[in-house]
């Protein structure tokens, strides 16, 4: 007789143990191994493995547009030759970042649509000016010596 | 705004679960935390706090706010609640609302300098709960508009603010970084606290008791862990 009675008692306390145990597991942090990440960018590679060096066209000229790949990769041809040294770059979709250490904390951010943003920050006020492929003199004095008004 | 998660969150605990609890005003003097691919040891958060998906969201940045995440830590902010991969190997950065909601910029420490003017922006810290997390928060930028009383819809934010913006929030962010750090634990899960490791001790008891009596195992991976 005393058999059926365990089989119920227990069977109706499945779903407190079960909620119990619920709790229980919720109460950590997370511990799933599971682990992921996508690339950065997939898309875009390093400018440094990019393809043989390139030329870009001259202002009005009638050759397409060079893409922010072409873009970035003079950019950071033209600020090594003049030893800057680029260092973090963040791809993202739709644009590459090159960053740098220095004391202006620079960035030169090259978009899609061709726009160049120089940004640097003096003293926690932060400066980005837009410019072009043609100001690449001034891109390199601005991450030099960052903005003088 | 909110969307539902495609996975149970099981492994999320409950006490972050939304369970039917009202959407709130983020306060100014709460903080926001902000997962990120870990950066490289030494460096700073320099011109951009990393994307998680190699996008930028700007217009509607997906954080937790550390007030309604409480008593949870900055760790919870690791849950995926999208598919279950948590990214525990993230960094987390810790940003103080005050220094961005309802502020406009450019302002007089973000300076843009363009050819044309361009328009300002407010950023607003908007509760966005799911209902596996109910302190998800969405950064939203909106356009500023002459009239603050006419609702403007979220835009692209101009290239030359969009930088200057996210340089902005990587030197907050850099500004809690040492704190923050102490948070960062790659991989590895957070230590068991002494009360909950005698709770699971005696629930994992009772669950043997459970299995001895009745022939039959509690469906937990808990308990398959500790009786395998």
């Amino acid at each position: 007789m005393s058999e059926p009675t365990t089989t119920a008692s227990t069977s109706m306390l499945k779903p407190v143990f079960c909620c119990a145990f619920a709790i229980a597991l919720g109460s950590t942090e997370p511990a799933t191994r599971k682990e992921y990440r996508e690339p950065l960018s997939a898309e875009f590679p390093d400018a440094r493995t990019a393809a043989s060096p390139i030329s870009l066209p001259e202002n009005g000229s009638d050759y397409a547009a060079p893409s922010r790949l072409q873009i970035a990769q003079s950019v950071r041809q033209t600020l090594a030759r003049h030893g800057l040294k680029v260092d973090r770059q963040q791809n993202s979709s739709e644009s590459i970042l090159f960053e740098f250490f220095n004391e202006n904390r620079a960035g030169v951010e090259i978009y899609d649509t061709g726009e160049i943003v120089v940004v640097v920050s003096n003293d926690g006020v932060i400066n980005a000016i837009e410019l072009g492929i043609q100001d690449a003199n001034r891109i390199v004095d601005l991450v030099k010596n960052g903005f003088r008004a | 705004m909110a969307s539902e998660p495609d996975y149970h969150g099981f492994d999320i605990p409950f006490r972050l679960w939304r369970l039917g609890r009202e959407i709130q005003e983020i306060r100014d003097d709460d903080w926001i935390y902000w997962r990120h691919p870990p950066l490289e040891p030494g460096t700073s958060y320099g011109s951009r706090i990393p994307s998680v998906d190699g996008k930028d969201h700007l217009e509607n940045q997906s954080v937790h706010s550390a007030y309604l995440l409480s008593p949870g830590g900055p760790r919870h902010a690791l849950f995926n609640t999208k598919n279950g991969c948590h990214h525990l190997d993230f960094q987390i950065a810790r940003l103080n609302v005050g220094d961005l909601h309802n502020k406009t910029f450019p302002n007089r420490v973000v300076i843009t300098r363009t050819k044309e003017r361009i328009d300002a922006y407010t950023f607003r810290l908007v509760h966005d709960p799911h209902a596996r997390m109910y302190s998800h928060c969405i950064i939203e930028a909106r356009k500023k508009m002459p009239d603050d009383a006419r609702p403007a819809p979220p835009k692209d934010v101009p290239k030359v603010l969009r930088t200057a913006i996210n340089q902005y929030f990587a030197q907050l962010a850099d500004e809690n970084r040492p704190e923050m750090d102490a948070y960062y634990n790659p991989g590895v899960p957070a230590p068991i606290s002494v009360p909950e490791l005698i709770i699971k001790a005696i629930l994992c008891a009772v669950a043997l008791f459970y299995e001895k009596a009745t022939g039959r195992r509690l469906p937990l991976k808990e308990v398959e862990r500790f009786t395998s």
